[in-house]
């Protein structure tokens, strides 16, 4: 017998709490952007470049990519698993996805790299 | 055949009792099946959560072509001057009030609260209303 704990599959548990802790980041950073563009009138390529050359924004901005990446990987799979019912294109479409979250993440540390 | 007797095998408990009937009635023809408010609202969920993920392409294109050089961010906000950019920007912003309200729904959902027929129903339909009101300041916040 295998134990859960010697595979790599997900649990339940912890698909539950990760979609829900990384909601909450996804959901600060939102409000913050949404919040500075309200708070600004006019944003300037300086003010723009200042905000994301600030170590603090870097950190936040990367932690926000890499909570999308795990919480789009569990919600898309949920709805993969609902609609899609071939297994192949299902696999296909999941590695697709899945690539497509990690190059958000990947593009998001080169561009940060670059402020 | 085989494989359905393993099967009945398995959902059979220790005692021998059969714990699942297989011979119920499917209805998986969607446009027969009534929609509650609490059907759409969940439906509402995965459809603009779906979107959010491809709007991210837009987004992360538009920040970092904005944060390359001062030109390219002159372009980024040259483009939202046209109707396309302006839309996507809208749309992007709808999607993601209606989902950020649908997340906190759940949440309060996962503390014990609103899971009954009516209070789900209710905060199903206001959920689905705070979206659209949301939808429409995002569409003055843009045009006007």
């Amino acid at each position: 017998m295998v134990l859960n704990q010697a595979t790599l599959k997900r649990d339940g548990v912890q698909d539950f709490v990760s979609l829900r802790t990384t909601a909450l980041v996804i959901t600060a950073y939102a409000i913050f952007i949404i919040g500075y563009f309200l708070a600004s009138p006019e944003v300037t390529y300086e003010a723009w470049q200042g905000l994301f050359s600030n170590l603090a924004m870097k950190g936040f901005t990367l932690i926000t990519l890499v909570c999308i990446m795990v919480h789009t990987r569990i919600g898309l799979w949920q709805v993969l698993t609902d609609y899609v019912k071939c297994a192949k294109l299902r696999a296909a479409l999941g590695f697709v996805l899945n690539l497509m979250a990690a190059a958000y993440v990947a593009i998001g540390l080169i561009v940060l790299w670059g402020v | 055949m085989g494989l359905e007797k393993q099967v009945d095998e398995l959902l059979s408990g220790q005692d021998g009792q059969v714990t699942v009937k297989k011979q119920r009635p499917v209805n998986l023809d969607l446009t027969t099946i009534s929609m509650p408010a609490t059907a759409k609202a969940s439906i509402f969920h995965r459809v603009t959560g779906v979107a959010l993920f491809f709007a991210l392409t837009f987004v992360i294109w538009a920040w970092s072509e904005s944060l390359s050089s001062a030109e390219g961010f002159e372009f980024v906000k040259g483009l939202f001057s046209g109707f396309i950019a302006k839309f996507i920007a809208w749309g992007t912003i709808s999607v993601l009030a209606y989902h950020l309200i649908g997340g906190i729904r759940h949440i309060i959902m996962d503390m014990g609260h609103w899971e009954e027929l009516e209070s789900g129903n209710l905060s199903a339909k206001i959920a689905m209303a705070l979206g659209v009101v949301a939808s429409v300041l995002a569409g003055v916040w843009i045009w006007c």
